[in-house]
């Protein structure tokens, strides 16, 4: 049985009305009850003194007369009465004169054990002239007052009980009346949580505390509706928010490939799904061999149709579950999860170097650039990303060193050059800073004998602390690489101006060879600046002499020819390096204008033996002749060289039989000692 | 619903109910129905009865007219009962007015009188008293066998160990006394006709 408190409230306040009725109708019955019970009493002892009257009044004179038989026949008379159950006459003493007793009855009614809930007595005294001369004494049975009173009790009872029924149904009503609202709005809550529709609303029935509960639960559900309208808005927007960003985080936005932060989290996944799984998964590094050149000479935006074309390019070339990213300018990666083995890795880098090397056409252009592809292998090579990826790009670099336009596998022994390579980097980064750049200049003569000193060519030296000396052909391709080369070159220009101007005071007509990167030359003001430096030093353009490779020839012909031209115009003249080695060193000639051409010291060095080398030789003498250009040779370390050469033609050498390259100091020293000879003996 | 004061207000309500009304009542007339009635009447002495019943028969009795001062018990000579008459002397009888015994002789003005008592042994005086009363409204009463029928209104006489009584209405009738009808139930005779 449930607590009163847990029971339903329509029940609680069904039997509420119960119960107070109950009370109310019982309190009421009992009272009407004890009302009539002393009111009939009352009316019942009014009757009883009357009849005591008439008797006294009656037997007074038998009583003063002491007439016992004339007083009984008095008393008998109130056997009419039928509820007296006795009566006496008593004379003026109190001594009974006579006693009727009416017979049988009345005897036994004992009302709570006592005879005076049962029976009334009265006494009256007999007064006759104004003397009392005896009294009455009757006893009336109240039988037939509790008669009336069960029948008054079994009526109110059963008005009572109909009186209940009634206020019972009322109070149902009532109860009802006030629980449905109440009902309606349990229903409706559950309702808006179970389906989570904020626009449901109560129906306010009345002005009372429930049409108020009503009313203030419809103005929180409208809170409700617009505060979750609002959420719903703020998460939609925040969703999009989320997915711009997520496109933003993982897509790189210029070839819509995925980015370098969607590769490394991918790479994670695969590395540890096969250290856990096993299998083998491969990464391929892919470099761009010329896209710098595209991007400086064709501007950013052809660098960025390029890039597009050569992420489709990759995309139809791989298979569609191979995960493509561009991880950097010129830079891509993929990622083979797919239990590859070495071989077929190499596959897949072989033909993405094929599709590379075939031309793209941006702006109606054909523009070959080709890639440098680095392939490492989990687990073969590394089994963390990290490290991986360091193989990766070590496999490409050497791809790339080994000729561009191919691929390799990264195999252990790579590693030390990489490493190399990164604290090279490092350190040539901090030699710019700190001074450890020097320029050696090797002196330029006459072949005459005794020759004489025309000039020197610049030569840059690096001098690393802990490295110690660090060869230009190794440390320059990489200041071309990061872009260190401007600030290295405009340092070179600017340090060998001022000391040929520094040396016009001791020997005036002495002349500097500066060599040009092919990076440097393809700056669009690389004229401006080599004139500014020339004008800050306050050296003669004449003076100077531009020596450039072939190779750096080779790109952008136009625009070097009009550059070349410019440079000429100032005075600067300019001569072609090594020449004879690169594929078609005489178009070169009839293309640029070259007022000197140096040969190159791999021709000199097995002269005159080589038959070979002689011819070539004799022949670029007799073409730098025929087209009245200067010529140079490198390289020369012997008097037979040197005798070879002059008879060839040749009027001005370089090389060890004459000086090596030496510190400012020391050129200095040279250029006084010359200053001095050319006055009275040359002397080298 | 905590409400402990309702039932208690209920049983308040009851019992005030129950202990008011008709138990109290009851307890007031209890005394007297404890009261024992007297098993037998004493003896009585029969001049002491004689005078009670002297006394009786004026408070029976209507008089035309009442003096104003005082109920006067006239005694034809002296009689037996005289002292326990004058035992009764001062008794109101009727109107308040005091019983005064008076003792008289023949020759005495008896108009006052309102009862003239006359002894068995004033018999002889009887006559010559009654032509004296001059139709004096004045209850006659006697112990006299026989002076009822001479006139006297109202005679007593012994009956075993109680008394009893006869009564002349006509003689009362004719100076305009009245008896209480509840008197003459008790007469033991009452002549009507002269």
């Amino acid at each position: 049985m449930a607590r009163f408190e847990d029971r339903p409230l329509h029940e609680k306040l069904m039997r509420a009305g119960g119960w107070l009725t109950s009370a109310a109708m019982l309190a009421l019955l009992l009272f009407v009850l004890m009302y009539q019970l002393s009111d009939r009493r009352e009316i019942l002892e009014d009757a009883m003194n009357a009849h005591a009257k008439v008797v006294g009044s009656n037997g007074a004179a038998s009583i003063m007369f002491g007439n016992e038989s004339e007083a009984s026949e008095v008393l008998a008379s109130l056997a009419a009465v039928s509820d007296i159950t006795w009566a006496e006459l008593l004379d003026e003493r109190g001594q009974r004169m006579a006693r009727y007793e009416r017979p049988g009855l009345h005897k036994t009614c004992l009302l709570f054990g006592l005879r005076n809930g049962c029976f009334l007595t009265v006494r009256q005294p007999i007064v006759l002239r104004g003397q009392i001369v005896g009294s009455v004494l009757v006893e009336a049975s109240l039988e037939s007052v509790y008669r009336g009173l069960l029948l008054q009790a079994a009526f109110g009872a059963a008005a009572a009980i109909l009186v209940l029924a009634g206020a019972t149904m009322w109070a149902r009503r009532i109860a009802q009346g006030i629980v449905r609202p109440l009902h309606r709005l349990v229903r409706l809550t559950e309702k808006v949580s179970a389906e989570q529709n904020f626009s449901l609303r109560a129906e306010v029935s009345a002005q009372d505390e429930v049409g108020s509960l009503a009313r203030s639960f419809n103005a929180m559900m409208e809170k409700l509706e617009w505060h979750d309208a609002r959420l719903n808005a703020e998460l939609v927007q925040r969703r999009q928010v989320e997915l711009q960003l997520n496109r933003m985080a993982y897509y790189d936005n210029v070839t819509e490939l995925h980015n370098r932060h969607y590769f490394k989290e991918k790479l994670e996944v695969a590395v540890s799904e096969v250290v856990r799984c096993g299998g083998a998964c491969a990464v391929l590094f892919i470099d761009l061999d010329d896209f710098k050149i595209v991007n400086d000479t064709l501007g950013h935006e052809a660098g960025d149709v390029l890039l597009r074309q050569v992420a489709a390019c990759l995309r139809a070339t791989l298979r569609s579950n191979d995960i493509v990213c561009r991880i950097g300018g010129d830079e891509f990666a993929v990622i083979l999860d797919h239990s590859v083995n070495e071989r077929q890795a190499g596959r897949v880098a072989s033909n993405l170097v094929d599709a590379l090397s075939k031309p793209f056409l941006i702006d109606g252009r054909q523009v070959r650039i080709g890639a440098s592809v680095g392939v490492a292998l989990c687990p073969d090579h590394a089994t963390d990303t990290v490290t991986l990826l360091r193989n990766a790009d070590t496999a490409m670099y050497h791809a790339k060193g080994g000729g561009k336009n191919n691929f390799r596998v990264f195999a252990p022994e790579m590693e030390n050059g990489s490493l190399k390579r990164f604290t090279l980097e490092q350190a040539l980064r901090q030699a710019i800073e700190n001074g450890q750049l020097q320029l050696h200049y090797q002196p330029q003569v006459t072949l005459a004998d005794p020759p004489r000193l025309v000039g020197f060519e610049a030569l840059l030296r690096w001098e690393h602390p802990e490295l110690g000396s660090i060869s230009p052909y190794e440390f320059i391709p990489l200041a071309e690489e990061t872009g260190l080369i401007h600030a290295i070159g405009d340092w070179v220009m600017r340090t060998g101006f001022r000391q040929a101007s520094a040396w016009q005071t001791a020997y005036p007509g002495v002349r500097l060879g500066i060599n040009l990167s092919g990076r440097q030359l393809k700056q669009m003001d690389i004229v401006d600046r080599i004139l500014t430096e020339l004008h800050s030093s306050a050296l003669d353009p004449c003076l100077v002499d531009l020596e450039l490779t072939e190779t750096v020839l080779m790109d952008d012909r136009a625009a070097t020819a009009a550059k070349l031209q410019a440079l000429r115009q100032a005075g600067i003249r300019v001569a072609l390096d090594d020449f004879g080695t690169g594929y078609s060193s005489l178009n070169y000639l009839k293309l640029y204008p070259v007022d000197t051409i140096k040969i190159d010291r791999s021709f000199v060095a097995n002269l005159p033996a080589d038959e070979e080398d002689a011819t070539i030789t004799r022949a670029i003498t007799s073409i730098a002749e025929g087209l009245g250009l200067g010529l140079v040779a490198e390289g020369v370390e012997t008097q037979v060289h040197a005798e070879f050469l002059r008879a060839a033609g040749c009027r001005m050498a370089q090389g060890y039989l004459f000086a090596r390259p030496m510190n400012a100091h020391d050129a200095t020293d040279m250029v006084l000692n010359a200053a001095k000879a050319a006055e009275d003996v040359p002397v080298v | 619903m905590k409400r402990p004061f309702a039932p208690l207000l209920v049983a308040l309500l009851c019992g005030w109910l129950c202990a008011a009304t008709p138990f109290a009542r009851a307890q007031l007339v209890a005394s007297a129905a404890q009261i024992p009635a007297a098993a037998e009447r004493a003896p009585v002495d029969e001049r002491a009865m004689k005078a009670a019943y002297l006394y009786n028969f004026a408070v029976f009795t209507q008089w035309p007219k009442l003096s104003s001062t005082a109920f006067q018990f006239c005694v034809l000579g002296v009689s037996a009962v005289d002292e326990e008459l004058r035992r009764l002397q001062g008794r109101p009888v009727q109107n308040g007015l005091p019983l005064v015994v008076r003792n008289v002789v023949p020759g005495d003005d008896l108009e006052p009188c309102q009862l003239l008592y006359v002894d068995e042994s004033q018999r002889r005086q009887f006559a010559a008293t009654l032509g004296r009363l001059n139709g004096y409204p004045v209850l006659t009463v006697t112990d006299a066998e026989g002076l009822a029928e001479q006139g006297a209104m109202i005679e007593v006489r012994r009956q075993g160990s109680r008394l009893a009584f006869d009564v002349n209405l006509p003689a009362a009738r004719r100076v305009k006394l009245d008896f209480s009808a509840r008197l003459l139930k008790l007469a033991s005779y009452v002549a009507t006709k002269p």
